[in-house]
């Protein structure tokens, strides 16, 4: 019996140690150039008032929600260096999430054919609209590319397709309002 | 005296050998549900409520969970070793193989209490010396601005319990309003311009507590508290998903603050100077990838290969090649890192079980021959 008792105290004494406050030495990672470049947003934006921002994290700078029903959409801004990666390339990892197969040519002649707008600052905004592919499921996104010195700016907003059409001024109008941030890293 | 013990109600039980079938049975049919659940829910989601767990409840029925089911099987073999086995030369090799049985099960009581898992993740030329809990958080707080700085660190469980947490070497306190594991952050969206500085906890007006996720690594915690150095007192909301530091005031002028992952430090510094991936042909589905990393041990550096099956070993730790990115910005490669003491524990059990195997056969053979003459 008593020795079923040392083991059942055994068994419940064996915990995890907490710990108190530590103190270390910590050599950190060293980004590489461009990542600590990221770490400022070099574009600025205007929220539209019907919708809500929320924190960005990590490489992603914002992300917005309508403020009626967050579930709507769900719009992301993300900041890259240099062309990040280029058009074709976010294009077709944009169509591997809503699991959509273009075969080069198809995907050619989508991007030739997408429409280029001029935010207010006068940068060059690619709008490659997936929900208007005839392959596009329900749920799709609506994206632009803007490109400037530096740094690409990626704006995915993703949602059914009927919501998407139906906050497609207020897209519009949001990638307009994009301007290039005078910053020292740029 | 062990016969007389061994009859006691309680050690039939402890002693039964359908007892080691019925855990035998529990532990095949809970890798079977842990194997299934893992592809819903995640290894993590599954490792906690399957084999991390006392009971597990299968809708309203409980079920013994691989904890109480391996604890049960050590007793049940300690026991059956003290009062059921008899001390024979013949049954050496029967002693030695049990043996070794229990020391495989206190390897994996050592490893489940006492290991402990984080991942590094490296850029091409980046290099650290620590390793990020998955699971945990931490409060660090710094003064340094350069690559090698002293961090002093409040784990989370006490962001959680404690009311208010003082750090002398800093003449601050912290009092914690409220903590939460899983949590939502809104910044205003009344200033655009505020929000350039996207990473300073100062924008955040609203910390929301989220329920917590089945996938470990989605939570992100988020803290109220205020921030109490001489007569200064600042009201801060730190969130999870930052990535630049809050600067507050403190005794050394200007403490950097931020809620991040737990950090390890390792006892040796890790550099990543190349990942590959290799392809299979007209695919971008990976047939093999490796990093190659510089490990600089108290100055002495050595490039060292990491891939499938091939982990790095140094002071108990061990690193695997666990994941990879290639993306616009480059390529990173992230390393699972391990600090099992029970690490060898399994091999020593092997071997032991495996000679003793040999020995109660050798044995066998032997006295069977000698019967006959």
């Amino acid at each position: 019996m008593k020795l079923l008792l040392i083991l059942l105290l055994l068994i419940f004494s064996c915990q995890k140690e907490e710990e108190g406050i530590r103190e270390y030495l910590e050599i950190s990672a060293k980004p590489n150039k461009e990542l600590a470049d990221l770490e400022t947003a070099l574009f600025s934006w205007k929220t539209p008032e019907n919708w809500k921002e929320i924190q960005g994290n990590d490489m992603r700078l914002a992300s917005f929600v309508p403020l009626q029903n967050e579930s709507e959409f769900l719009l992301s801004l993300l900041q890259l260096p240099s062309s990040g990666g280029g058009i074709e390339a976010n294009l077709k990892r944009w169509l591997g999430q809503i699991k959509v197969e273009l075969s080069e040519a198809e995907l050619r002649k989508f991007v030739e054919q997408a429409p280029v707008i001029q935010t207010s600052t006068n940068l060059e905004a690619v709008i490659l609209d997936l929900s208007l592919l005839p392959q596009s499921p329900t749920e799709s996104m609506n994206t632009a590319i803007i490109a400037a010195p530096k740094a690409t700016l990626f704006i995915k907003m993703s949602g059914t397709q009927s919501n998407l059409k139906k906050y497609k001024k207020d897209f519009f109008d949001f990638v307009k309002g994009i301007s290039r941030r005078a910053t020292n890293a740029s | 005296m062990r016969r007389k013990l061994a009859k006691l109600p309680i050690l039939k039980i402890f002693t039964s050998q359908k007892l080691t079938v019925i855990c035998l049975l529990c532990l095949v049919m809970l890798t079977f549900w842990g194997t299934l659940y893992q592809t819903n829910y995640g290894l993590w989601a599954a490792q906690e409520k399957f084999f991390r767990s006392w009971i597990v409840w299968m809708g309203y029925l409980p079920f013994p969970g691989a904890k109480l089911v391996i604890w049960v099987m050590t007793i049940n073999l300690i026991c059956v070793c003290l009062f059921l086995f008899k001390f024979k030369f013949a049954k050496l090799g029967i002693w030695i193989m049990h043996l070794g049985l229990l020391s495989l099960l206190i390897g994996g009581g050592i490893t489940h209490y006492f290991a402990v898992e984080s991942q590094i993740t490296l850029s091409e030329g980046a290099y650290t010396n620590s390793s990020q809990s998955l699971e945990y958080w931490e409060l660090a707080v710094w003064t340094d601005s350069a690559d090698t700085k002293r961090v002093t660190s409040i784990p989370d469980n006490m962001l959680a319990s404690e009311p208010s947490i003082l750090l002398p070497k800093q003449k601050t306190t912290l009092s914690i309003q409220s903590y939460f594991r899983n949590s939502a952050a809104y910044a205003s969206s009344s200033d655009n311009i505020k929000y350039m500085k996207i990473t300073s906890a100062s924008n955040i007006v609203e910390i929301e507590k989220r329920d917590m996720n089945d996938e470990i690594e989605r939570n992100k915690p988020g803290l109220n508290a205020t921030w109490i150095f001489e007569n200064d007192t600042t009201f801060i909301k730190f969130f999870g998903g930052e990535v630049i530091p809050t600067e507050l005031p403190c005794a050394q002028g200007t403490c950097k603050v931020l809620l991040r992952r737990k950090h390890y430090p390792l006892p040796f510094s890790v550099k990543l100077v190349d990942f590959v991936k290799d392809n299979y042909t007209n695919s971008d589905m990976a047939k093999s990838y490796e990093s190659t990393v510089e490990i600089d041990d108290q100055g002495q550096k050595r490039n060292v290969k990491i891939f499938m099956n091939n982990p790095f070993r140094a002071h108990g730790y061990t690193l695997f090649q666990a994941s990879f990115t290639q993306d616009a910005d480059g390529e990173t490669s992230t390393f699972s890192t391990v600090l099992n003491p029970g690490r060898l524990l399994p091999y020593i059990s092997s071997i032991i079980s495996g000679v003793g195997l040999a020995i109660h056969f050798i044995l066998m053979s032997w006295l069977k021959r000698r019967k006959k003459i």
